[in-house]
């Protein structure tokens, strides 16, 4: 839930006074607007400067820029981002339902192409444990036949649990008809 | 064509070069024709061959390495943690930083004087060559901190990783490119060091004292046979520590990789 949350840096207001009550939100609006912002504080990255923020966990999240660790193999990333041993059927299952191919499970992500790394951090966050799940533009880089059936595959995924996707894509908002939370962007001062 | 493809391995490269080198080194040996100013490579091996076979020759290697590379080890672990202590706060940082400096930039001499007035000249390479390399492996790995990603850290906390892995999985690495570039410098200058300050203290039994006895003697053979050794040893050691760095840079790799 966020409740009349308010964000700057330094000098510069991102959010004012921003309220959503849903378990799962799409929040849309322009560069700039605040959405990877908003969605950083819901994950508990960033603390707001005025009203709150409560969000349950475990957490996951696919983030804008991949934040994959590169020397790890696809493997590797899933597996250390996880408390506990995760099976390796677990994550063979994941990989399978996003599309990476087998070839590239146990290479170095920092040799994969940009639409497998997609995939990596997508099964890294779907992976059963997270109660809250956020996705930053998650299916950027995945090509067009695969993207529906990812794209339904998340959003099974998240049934039941908590998430927030921020995203240009209309195909996305429609796909997930999630309760919008539009942010139009401040005006910058002078 | 095949001919041209062997030549043009790095090794072939390296020992043609060497060759090359030594036939210098033999032709300007030649031309001076005075084994005082300039002993022949020739020379050099003869002075070796007397000199492998008698134990003073090894205990003296062994004296002088085994200070050497535990000065080398108190600077690498001293630096980085010093490092890691300093990139945890503004002012632990501010009060170790002027130390680094001071022996970053006093020159070695003084050291070696000072810890002849306070100490035994035994523990002298030993100190020398840690007060050497730490303010390189200091920098280096100050720097890998400053350089960590910030996104990964943001990753670690979202998904609540444990402390252990965090180290394993995005610290280390990060930081490991740098401590290596450290070492590789560290182990050059550690053994120049070292030995120099072996030659002015003059510990019974180390290389230092052997090139100062070769020195009043005027053998020069012996003299460049301990030098040679001196390099080869720095070449071992340095090929021994990034080997070991190597390691477990690809151990990290691997790490996560499998379930079990």
């Amino acid at each position: 839930m966020i409740r009349d949350v308010s964000f700057a840096y330094s000098q510069t207001p991102v959010l004012a006074g921003i309220s959503a009550r849903a378990s799962t939100l799409a929040v849309t609006g322009p560069n700039g607007s605040g959405k990877t912002t908003l969605l950083k504080l819901i994950l508990g990255l960033l603390a707001p400067l005025a009203g709150a923020v409560t969000a349950p966990a475990p957490r996951a999240a696919v983030f804008q820029d991949d934040r994959l660790i590169e020397h790890l193999t696809a493997v590797g990333n899933v597996r250390v981002a996880h408390p506990g041993k995760v099976a390796d059927q677990a994550i063979a299952a994941e990989f399978r339902a996003v599309g990476l191919a087998e070839e590239a499970w146990l290479r170095p992500v920092r040799e994969l192409s940009g639409g497998q790394r997609r995939r990596v951090c997508l099964a890294r966050a779907l992976l059963p444990g997270a109660q809250l799940v956020c996705l930053d533009e998650p299916f950027t880089g995945i090509d067009a036949e695969t993207l529906p059936t990812v794209r339904a595959y998340t959003r099974d995924r998240l049934s039941g649990r908590d998430a927030a996707i921020a995203t240009h894509n209309p195909d996305d908002l429609s796909f997930f008809n999630w309760p919008r939370l539009h942010l139009p962007g401040l005006p910058k001062s002078e | 064509m095949i001919f041209t493809t062997a030549l043009d391995r790095p090794r072939v490269r390296g020992l043609i070069a060497a060759v090359f080198w030594l036939g210098v080194w033999q032709a300007a040996a030649l031309a001076l024709g005075n084994e005082v100013l300039l002993a022949s490579p020739a020379k050099v091996v003869g002075a070796f061959a007397r000199l492998a076979p008698t134990n003073g020759f090894w205990a003296s290697i062994g004296y002088s390495a085994a200070r050497i590379a535990g000065g080398f080890a108190i600077a690498a672990a001293g630096g980085a943690a010093l490092a890691w202590v300093a990139s945890l706060n503004r002012w632990l940082a501010a009060l170790i930083w002027p130390a680094v400096r001071a022996i970053r930039t006093v020159p070695v001499v003084c050291f070696i004087v000072l810890l002849l007035i306070w100490a035994d000249s035994s523990w002298l390479s030993v100190t020398i060559s840690a007060l050497m390399v730490l303010p390189v492996v200091y920098a280096n790995v100050e720097e890998g901190i400053k350089r960590q990603d910030e996104g990964l850290d943001e990753l670690a906390r979202v998904f609540a990783m444990p402390a252990r892995r965090r180290w394993l999985a995005i610290r280390l690495p990060a930081v490991l490119p740098h401590f290596t570039a450290a070492c590789r410098v560290g182990v050059g200058l550690a053994w120049k060091a070292g030995v120099s300050a072996e030659v002015i203290g003059l510990p019974d039994g180390s290389i230092g004292d052997r090139l100062y006895q070769a020195k009043l003697v005027l053998s020069t053979g012996d003299l460049l046979c301990w030098t040679v050794v001196i390099v080869a040893c720095s070449f071992a050691f340095e090929k021994l520590v990034l080997g070991a760095l190597a390691a477990f840079e690809s151990w990290l790799a691997r790490g996560y990789a499998k379930s079990s």
